[in-house]
């Protein structure tokens, strides 16, 4: 059953297997590993983390940088 | 960064208990592309000027730790930012200031966040990372990430003319998506770009879903000075399309090969809301 329908993606798409398109991009995906960062409380604006800063007696951890952090552009 | 001190288990503990945690561009607030209000931009100043007057270290691409009022009391650049020296300092800060641990108080939530678009724009996400082969020439410990929007009129150019069953997809439309092939870089303008030479070939499939066939030439600084590190890729991708309502309905591609700068990378691309 397995190659006859591995036969009709094969006829479909003209005699090539296109398969592996979907598998890579499956693969490539960005990991949880390496999306710890989401985990943390960000805030993307100096002003507004003063001002939590304030409310709760807390100190401000500012990270400056080029690029896009969020995107892993940077 | 990103990659190795604030995705260290310490260090997210720390700034979520003790801290307000903030990321800013300097790309936002100085030069062409400045966007941000004067207040916020004085907000950052005020902080940087006080590390200055203190001696701390100050710098474009930094960690500076503040009080609420704005004042610095300590800072790293971030060459410098190895975990062990950032849980330090941000221990240091919690003693000197007195800070009890609480909740985290801002909710953590994805930050590469799926952008706004038209009813019936075509959203892609895409990946690019090293994969295995010759390592180096770009910045390999995490994937960079890109959202391109296509709204509804500009799919046309991935279906097919009246009675083609092979066509080119319009250049303006395939470098919309192709300009991205990059892998991570300290430079991520796009109109510092030379492309050298790009096609994306298109068919119909006997199923009808389309192929596509990319070929791409493009220089790509390294840095935001004119050097000599290109990009070469070549990638096939796979559409499934709604030719009645002239919009592509999935959207999946792959580079078979690519290069910048003698390092090989790997670009996936998927529809993340039709």
């Amino acid at each position: 059953m397995r190659t006859m329908l591995a036969a009709a993606v094969l006829l479909a798409s003209g005699g090539e297997d296109l398969s592996w398109v979907a598998k890579r991009v499956d693969e490539w995906q960005p990991r949880p590993s390496e999306r710890k960062f989401d985990r943390i409380g960000w805030l993307t604006d100096i002003r507004a983390g003063l001002a939590l800063a304030k409310e709760h007696g807390r100190p401000l951890f500012l990270f400056t940088h080029d690029g896009r952090m969020a995107i892993g552009r940077c | 960064m990103r990659a190795v001190a604030l995705s260290d288990d310490e260090v997210i503990r720390l700034l979520n208990a003790h801290f307000v945690p903030v990321y800013v561009s300097m790309e936002d607030y100085h030069g062409k592309a400045a966007r941000v209000p004067e207040d916020e931009r004085k907000a950052y100043q005020q902080i940087y000027r006080s590390a200055g007057a203190k001696k701390l270290s100050t710098g474009t691409v930094h960690l500076y730790v503040a009080t609420p009022e704005g004042e610095a009391i300590d800072s790293i650049h971030v060459a410098h930012a190895k975990t062990e020296k950032v849980i330090g300092t941000l221990k240091a800060a919690v003693e000197k200031l007195g800070v009890p641990a609480g909740p985290t108080l801002v909710e953590p939530r994805p930050q590469a966040a799926t952008p706004e678009a038209p009813e019936g724009a075509l959203v892609l996400h895409l990946t690019a990372r090293a994969v295995p082969g010759k390592a180096g020439g770009f910045w390999g410990e995490l994937p960079g990430e890109d959202y391109i929007v296509y709204r509804r009129e500009d799919q046309a150019a991935f279906l097919p003319p009246a009675g083609a069953k092979a066509w080119e997809v319009e250049r303006e439309a395939a470098l919309k998506l192709l300009r991205h092939f990059y892998p991570s870089t300290e430079n991520n303008d796009l109109a510092k770009q030379e492309i050298e030479a790009v096609s994306l070939r298109a068919s119909l499939l006997e199923d009808g879903r389309v192929r596509l066939d990319a070929g791409l030439r493009m220089k790509h600084p390294f840095y935001h000075k004119k050097d000599d590190c290109r990009v070469e890729a070549t990638a096939v991708g796979v559409l499934e399309i709604d030719a009645v309502k002239g919009l592509v309905k999935d959207f999946r591609m792959a580079t078979e090969k690519a290069v910048y700068n003698g390092g090989t990378f790997g670009v996936a691309v998927r529809t993340v809301r039709p």
